[in-house]
């Protein structure tokens, strides 16, 4: 048997035979459960979005963007050397790749119909590690980025009714610009000579490109694809290029990356970098202060769930009370009393922590089918969280956070009976064997 | 004293004289009062956000915009012709004279790219008239942060952030273009360049080219955080921009109750009083399905916040349970005195309403002392852990809003007290069950 008698005695006190301690002790490893449940369910499904957001982030954005600062009109395009920034960039450790790349906001005609476009020009053996995410959301066509090809989102596709093979006539943003100022001096202009020299400079020759493949915008963050030269040749760049991207192995150190190289010197002045969570921040933000609310709220039920220990501690402490005149009286320790319910409390802890893992990976398991007969008792509103219907409901399961849930309420629930038990044990044998 | 036996026993059951029974109701009281606490507190900043918001959108939005149907292309069916069209200025009249009616003005809006000393910033421009009954112009008017609101002349206004992004400053001249504009130009400069090869036919037809841009002068500039995100220009520039020649794009309609607009809006469409080219649409269309989010979330958090009282529950059952047990011989007593099952359970019922109603009372000072320093809290979180947990740019509010909701509050009170009740039901039933022989004997 046991050979520790505080062991014994606590084992010994929950035991239902008498009385309705076992009762008591039933419910508060109910109220322990169900506030473990809760704890795991919530951090799980609400990790899970998190880590979706930020998977689709990661999957479409590129990791980090050093951009160059636009050219002003007429001037020739600033040369910066990008190629201490590209070789820079590869001596940082985690760095797949540091390409150049061409990109900008350029107008797409298909037939009399315009919509603007994202377009990144990248050199394909170079950016590889950039083109492999892409690959992921390719829907039709190839990813090899011949010049003179364009690969295209879906909802643009679509709009205009594309197919692979097409011819596109591309503009980027700044030229349109442009020929409207050349056609505002022009018309400011009284001389009709002057005018007539103004009207004739005015060009827009656009670049007819060939559909050669169609990308998921949702998954590949809405950006069209060319090769560099292309790119270079849209938007007039001679040989400079937009700016440089860069692939890292862990996306999740982008920052590090970032404060590395900009301490290196290597980035030019002016020049902007873009992380890849600045596309979600104010998103990734109030997921991160709805993360720690939600923490609190989840610890308040640990704590109520640890109020129901300590009732139950007391009502056993006072049960007890002859008992433990009668031990006190034959030379029992306090610290071996108050363990006798310490025990007990972290008997108390330790099964309820245990049915409410178990329930609550169950729950995860089946919190499609759950959600499923949700919906059909209710109506429908549990779908949309963020106003966006998922398919399935993400979860993240985090080693570390399920045991930090454990030790918690198992903390918790010691710290609940350690209090009353406490006091039982400095009761005077004479006074609680008279009673 | 106290008229009803099963109250006065269940008082004196609740009292600590003899024994620990006052400890346990004591914690009871505690976890209810937490619990309605927290959902007060969450529920009241809830609303208060919605409140918040709605209150920001009605700053800056149009209650109603009335927008006309394209005319019809194409062939139409003799059989079932299209609705006649009715001039903007014959509904501006009519809707003007209705009750509801605060003001109805013609809009001219559409998306222009605006450029001044940086890179073009595509944003939403109104062209509003400058009248001085115009109750949109007069709410728009309350957020000037510098200038003027002045739409008299080549003006605009614009707010501190789009300033900001243009890199302009009042007086500075800012240039539009219409989007419109720009892909008409693509479009024709093209042609020409296809049709012409003679360089001086080519700058013939060039001159020919209308291009629809605007030079204003930025005289206003409107705090970004409560009014949106739009540039305010005359009635008559954003006509020229939008090439609506003395056409509007939609009548803007400003209301007495911004709550019934959709109720509003379904009225005119039902009583006819709107032509049928024209079609109403509400700031509730346009920001409903942000509203709804927070609404989502909310009964998202009440399903949360209920499994906190669920767990208080239990506490309280656990309470009962214990005094039951604890009072077995006085019920077996009463149970031989002839008392019926019915005020046995009685007894511990009202135990359990006192410490629900306790605890409610306790939760609602408590709550409320919370939400009373909500932003002091927030500044003392912010100076210890570095992090702010309220920040202006993701909630659009630059202090954490409350608003207390009695409904709200009588809903989270009434479940504390019908799960006590249900939580202390079952141990007083089976215990009112109780063989008064065998509990005597014991």
């Amino acid at each position: 048997m046991t050979n520790s008698a505080p062991l014994f005695l606590a084992l010994r006190y929950m035991r239902p035979k008498r009385s309705f301690v076992s009762v008591i002790t039933i419910v508060s490893i109910l109220g322990i459960a169900v506030g473990v449940l809760m704890m795991i369910v919530v951090r799980s499904v609400m990790q899970g979005f998190e880590v979706d957001f930020r998977n689709t982030l990661i999957a479409a954005e590129p990791h980090a963007l050093f951009s160059a600062p636009s050219a002003k009109e007429g001037a020739p395009p600033v040369m910066a050397d990008w190629q201490k920034l590209a070789a820079a960039a590869k001596q940082q450790p985690g760095v797949l790749s540091a390409t150049p790349f061409a990109g900008g906001v350029v107008y797409v005609e298909f037939k009399g119909r315009q919509t603007d476009a994202r377009i990144f020009g990248l050199r394909p053996h170079e950016a590889a590690a950039r083109l492999d995410k892409v690959r992921k959301s390719l829907l039709e066509g190839a990813l090899d980025l011949a010049d003179g090809t364009l690969v295209i989102g879906d909802s643009t596709a679509s709009q205009h009714g594309l197919a692979l093979g097409d011819e596109v006539d591309v503009y980027p943003d700044r030229s349109v610009i442009d020929v409207l100022h050349r056609f505002r001096n022009a018309q400011n202009e009284s001389d009709a000579d002057k005018k007539n020299a103004l009207l004739k400079q005015i060009k827009l020759k656009p670049l007819k490109l060939r559909i050669a493949g169609v990308v998921r915008d949702e998954t590949g963050g809405f950006y069209s694809y060319c090769s560099l030269s292309t790119g270079q040749e849209i938007f007039r760049l001679g040989d400079a290029v937009s700016g440089v991207a860069v692939e890292l192995a862990e996306p999740e150190k982008a920052d590090v990356f970032a404060k590395a190289i900009a301490t290196s010197g290597a980035v030019p002045a002016e020049w902007k970098t873009t992380l890849w969570t600045s596309a979600g921040e104010a998103r990734l933000a109030a997921m991160g202060n709805e993360q720690i609310m939600m923490r609190l709220i989840l610890a308040i039920i640990a704590l109520i769930a640890a109020f129901s220990v300590m009732n139950t501690t007391i009502t056993v402490t006072t049960q007890k009370r002859r008992e433990i005149g009668v031990l006190t009286a034959i030379g029992g320790a306090p610290n071996q009393i108050t363990s006798i319910f310490v025990i007990q409390g972290a008997i108390v802890g330790a099964l309820g922590t245990l049915l409410g893992l178990i329930s609550s990976f169950i729950v995860l398991h089946f919190r499609d089918d759950i959600r499923a007969a949700l919906t059909g008792l209710g109506g429908g509103h549990v779908n949309a969280v963020d106003g966006v219907f998922l398919a399935t409901i993400p979860a993240q399961v985090r080693a570390d956070d399920v045991a930090l849930t454990c030790v918690l309420s198992l903390a918790m629930c010691l710290i609940a009976a350690l209090i009353p038990a406490f006091f039982a044990a400095r009761l005077d044998p004479a006074v609680a064997l008279r009673d | 004293m106290n008229s009803s036996a099963s109250l006065f026993l269940a008082l004196r059951y609740l009292r600590p004289k003899r024994s620990f029974v006052s400890v346990i109701t004591l914690i009871s009281i505690l976890g209810v009062m937490l619990g309605v606490g927290v959902l007060v507190v969450v529920m009241s900043v809830f609303k208060g956000w919605q409140v918040e918001f709605k209150k920001l959108v009605l700053g800056f939005e149009p209650h109603i915009i009335l927008v006309q149907e394209p005319p019809y292309e194409g062939q139409t069916d003799p059989a079932n012709p299209p609705p006649p069209r009715t001039g903007w200025r014959e509904l501006l009249e009519k809707t003007r004279q209705r009750a509801e009616v605060v003001s109805a003005e013609p809009i001219a809006a559409g998306t222009v790219a605006a450029e001044c000393s940086k890179d073009p910033v595509g944003m939403e421009v109104l062209g509003l008239q400058p009248e001085t009954n115009n109750a949109l112009v007069k709410k728009l008017a309350r957020h000037l942060k510098e200038g003027v609101f002045d739409l008299e002349g080549d003006n605009i206004i614009l707010t501190d952030r789009q300033a900001a992004d243009l890199g302009a400053k009042l007086g500075d001249t800012v240039v539009l273009h219409a989007t419109d504009t720009i892909r008409q130009v693509i479009r024709e400069v093209r042609d020409i360049e296809d049709q012409e090869t003679d360089d001086d036919k080519r700058a013939a037809a060039m001159g020919e080219v209308v291009i629809f841009s605007s030079e204003v002068k930025l005289v206003g500039i409107l705090r970004a955080d409560t009014a949106g995100m739009r540039g305010y220009v005359p009635l008559n520039i954003g006509q020229e921009l939008f090439n609506l020649e003395d056409n509007i794009s939609e009548i803007g309609v400003e209301i007495a109750d911004a709550d019934h607009a959709d109720d509003i809006s379904e009225e005119w469409m039902r009583t006819a009083f709107l032509p049928l080219d024209w079609s109403p649409r509400t700031w509730m269309d346009r920001f409903g399905a942000k509203l709804q989010d927070v609404e989502n979330q909310q009964s998202l958090m009440w399903f949360l916040l209920l499994f906190v009282m669920i767990v208080a529950a239990t506490c309280v059952m656990n309470t009962t349970i214990t005094v039951t047990v604890q009072k077995r011989r006085e019920i077996g007593i009463l149970t031989a005195l002839g008392s019926r099952a019915r005020q046995i359970i009685a007894i511990f019922l009202s135990q359990a309403i006192v410490v629900a109603i306790v605890g409610c009372i306790l939760g609602l000072i408590g709550g409320f002392i919370v939400l009373h320093f909500r932003n002091d809290l927030r500044e003392l979180l912010a100076r210890i852990t570095g992090r702010d947990f309220f920040p202006s740019d993701i909630y659009f509010l630059s202090s954490i809003p409350s608003h207390v909701q009695p409904a709200d509050l009588a809903a989270v009170c009434l479940a504390a007290l019908v799960l006590c009740v249900l939580a202390a039901l079952i141990p007083a039933w089976f215990a009112a069950r109780v063989d008064p022989a065998v509990a005597l004997r014991d």
